[in-house]
């Protein structure tokens, strides 16, 4: 597509190259818990549904008495700021915070957060602390917590783990640009597939067909990924370094908007429900966050934000006086007025996410994510076939191997922790992180111990497929709703997610019993023999 | 917007499937072909330029109507449709040689 | 290959490497910080503080581009280097000029 000279299509290819094999078994990780985490709301329905119909609105009518309720049950202190927002099966949640800078020298929150039953506004849990205890005494969405964490730090405590991922996020970046520019002929090659010839050949029609197809989506979660993990670890300390001195609070609030004259005169708090019905009517979506800040006092603020109205790509808030419920302002995602940076930095949630459409945009994201790991984990198998006489990349085509395939049967076995300790005190990040790593391990050991690495290949999907297939019935097995009740109870998730898995789970057993295709000429069969002969 | 990024998908995915059909390389690469002298005809390079740009044009409609929503689905919708077209295309052209 | 010519290429691609490595990294933190200073606030007066932020993925991945491609190394780090020394300056009139 390009005509690049050689010399500069070479360096692009090394960069290419390099910048994969050395991030590659990373970032298939980021990307493989990427596309799990599309689905993270409905992974949570499924993992931990509230026994009862379902409300067909996050916040229905009783919401204002609750927080009234529990307000009474702490410290002033942490009225400084109440968040309301929904998580795991339609619990609504409920967190009196104050902010502070936490034992580590960090800006935190720290708080009381209430677990509700928006059916009856009945506490189901309560939780103390700063926010990141807060985060791990959570259980119900225990699941979806630990793969998002996995996805956005690799479980690396802050701020290494979001530099790490950044860093990913701009390899993957570099990945994208320079296989832009090395393919020649990439539309001429669009639907070039040779299945049938060369093992090398084959293993780099698979990994560029899916790469180009693939760019667009590449390039734009690339970019958008590595912003999110960059912007609180680089860009804000660096703008706040330049323009206020370190402050990073002062940046954060010169984003929001010019803050109220504080007025610490005591004040009722005008009504939630009342505030999120008129939010419903304005933006014509469904709310699913509200903030009000200083609680209690004439100066409050209370901010609705909302799930993207249609056709709507920028989120906006809606800002009401908090002791008059009086509509102040639809304020954009920084700044009291549009602009491009608000604009461009709320552009980023729905290309990130893609959730900005219900389950026809996520299933298109995870059909994209799905395509960006199968590109990933093709450019590594390549690369090693390709080197496959020397010692150390045929042990790293093993350790390909084992990460290909060996993820994402770690990844299906950790909730099988989460559902068996469900009603212990051990946390649910902590069990399902020892699942995890167990069997991890075991993979190692399988992977060590496989000498054809083709078998490696098969024992691990298959192993993924049994996985998955057990996944419903050891979640039905530990108390959680069959499929009966959850239609009675309106709670979609849980049939749609046991269904996926299934369905996942034969693909994986046909993958692994399917006869590996043999190439029709007799020295391909030959050279492919002689491979798997020196890996064994 | 489901109406219109489905219209919009199902007429690129239409034309995709025509051009990875008719597509020069991936045919020449059919050794099936050689043998029993049967082949799938192709398209002249202008039609072939001039499906490739009409692939585009639901996704032009949808942005010009403002459905941005549908839009993004249906760009995503047709790199994964014209990925899995691809791999159809190329699985079915390998078992005819296996056979 | 002689022992000269091998150490020299041996260094020109240490060379290349702290050119694409760390001077990059620095010279996109200093593009970052340097917009803030200069880029119009716009009507929310936030422009300023958050373009930089968001196009810092963008900065990097062309610099580094660009330092791995610019077959002239002493041009390539006359580039980068005076990107970093144009921006620290900007920055620093900022913070005490």
């Amino acid at each position: 597509m390009f005509k690049l000279p050689q010399r500069d299509t070479k360096t692009l290819l090394a960069i290419h190259g390099w910048s994969g094999v050395l991030l590659g078994l990373l970032l298939y990780a980021v990307i493989c818990t990427g596309v799990a985490a599309v689905f993270a709301s409905e992974i949570n329905d499924w993992a931990s549904p509230l026994k009862r119909q379902q409300a067909s609105a996050a916040f229905g009518p009783g919401l204002d008495a609750a927080v009234r309720r529990l307000a009474k049950q702490v410290d002033p202190q942490f009225h400084e700021e109440v968040a309301i927002y929904g998580s795991a099966g339609g619990r609504v949640m409920l967190l009196y915070h104050r902010h502070e800078t936490n034992p580590a020298g960090k800006p935190s929150e720290r708080g009381v957060e209430f677990e509700l039953d928006p059916a009856t506004w009945q506490t189901i849990a309560t939780r103390t602390g700063w926010l990141e205890d807060i985060a791990e005494q959570r259980r119900a969405s225990g699941v979806a917590d630990f793969l998002v964490n996995l996805h956005v730090r690799l479980h690396i405590p802050d701020p290494y783990g979001l530099l790490v991922t950044g860093a990913l996020g701009l390899a993957m970046m570099v990945a994208a640009v320079t296989g832009l520019l090395i393919h020649r002929h990439l539309i001429a090659e669009l639907f070039t597939l040779r299945l049938g010839r060369d093992p090398v050949l084959r293993r780099r029609d698979l990994h560029v067909v899916a790469g180009t197809w693939n760019l667009p989506f590449a390039f734009v979660l690339a970019f958008t990924g590595s912003f999110f993990s960059l912007a609180s670890t680089v860009g804000i300390p660096a703008v706040a370094m330049v323009k206020f001195g370190g402050d990073q609070e002062a940046l954060i609030e010169t984003l929001s908007g010019p803050p109220r004259t504080e007025n610490k005169q005591a004040a009722m708090l005008a009504n939630i429900d009342a505030i999120i019905a008129d939010t419903r009517t304005r933006s014509h979506a469904e709310p699913n966050f509200v903030s009000v800040s200083q609680y209690g006092r004439a100066d409050a603020i209370t901010s609705t934000f909302t799930d993207l109205p249609d056709d709507t790509l920028v989120y906006s808030s809606y800002v009401y006086d908090g002791t008059t419920g009086a509509f102040l302002r639809t304020q954009p995602p920084f700044g009291t007025t549009p602009s491009i940076g608000a604009s461009l930095v709320g552009l980023m949630y729905p290309l990130h996410f893609g959730n900005f459409a219900g389950a026809a945009s996520k299933a298109v994201w995870v059909a994209l994510g799905f395509a960006a790991a199968y590109v990933t984990l093709t450019g590594m198998l390549l690369w090693t076939r390709r080197r496959e006489e020397q010692s150390a990349w045929r042990r790293m085509a093993r350790a390909v191997h084992y990460v290909g395939y060996g993820l994402p049967l770690a990844l299906v076995c950790a909730p099988y922790a989460f559902f068996a300790l469900r009603d212990s005190k051990v946390e649910a990040g902590t069990s399902q992180g020892i699942a995890f790593l167990a069997v991890a391990a075991v993979a190692a050991v399988v992977a060590v111990g496989t000498g054809n690495l083709d078998r490696l290949r098969r024992r691990l999907l298959a192993s993924t497929g049994i996985a998955m297939l057990g996944l419903p019935l050891m979640r039905m097995a530990t108390g959680g709703l069959g499929w009966m009740e959850s239609y009675r109870a309106g709670i979609g998730a849980v049939p749609a997610v046991d269904i996926a898995f299934v369905v996942a789970a034969l693909a994986c057993l046909w993958t692994a019993l399917r006869h590996q295709h043999q190439p029709s000429k007799g020295t391909a069969r030959a050279r492919t023999n002689t491979t798997d002969a020196q890996t064994t | 917007m489901m109406p219109a990024s489905v219209i919009a998908v199902l007429i690129s995915a239409i034309l995709l499937a025509i051009l990875g059909r008719h597509d020069p390389k991936r045919l020449r690469n059919r050794s099936r072909e050689v043998a029993t002298g049967m082949s799938t005809p192709g398209l002249t390079r202008g039609m072939r330029r001039l499906l490739g740009w009409l692939v585009l044009v639901p996704g032009v409609v949808l942005t010009v109507i403002d459905q941005w929503w549908a839009f993004l689905i249906w760009m995503g919708a047709c790199c994964a449709l014209g990925w899995v077209t691809t791999h159809l295309l190329s699985s079915a052209a390998t078992a005819e040689n296996a056979t | 290959m002689s022992e000269a010519a091998a150490n020299g290429k041996h260094l020109r691609s240490w060379l290349r490497a702290l050119l694409a490595g760390p001077l990059v990294l620095v010279a996109a933190c200093m593009l970052m910080a340097g917009g803030a200073v200069w880029l119009p606030p716009g009507q929310a007066q936030v422009n300023n503080l958050v373009l930089p932020i968001v196009l810092f993925p963008l900065l990097w991945t062309a610099l580094f581009l660009y330092a791995c491609l610019d077959t002239r190394m002493q041009r390539a780090y006359a580039v980068i280097c005076t990107l970093i020394a144009s921006n620290a300056a900007l920055v620093a009139w900022h913070l005490f000029g």
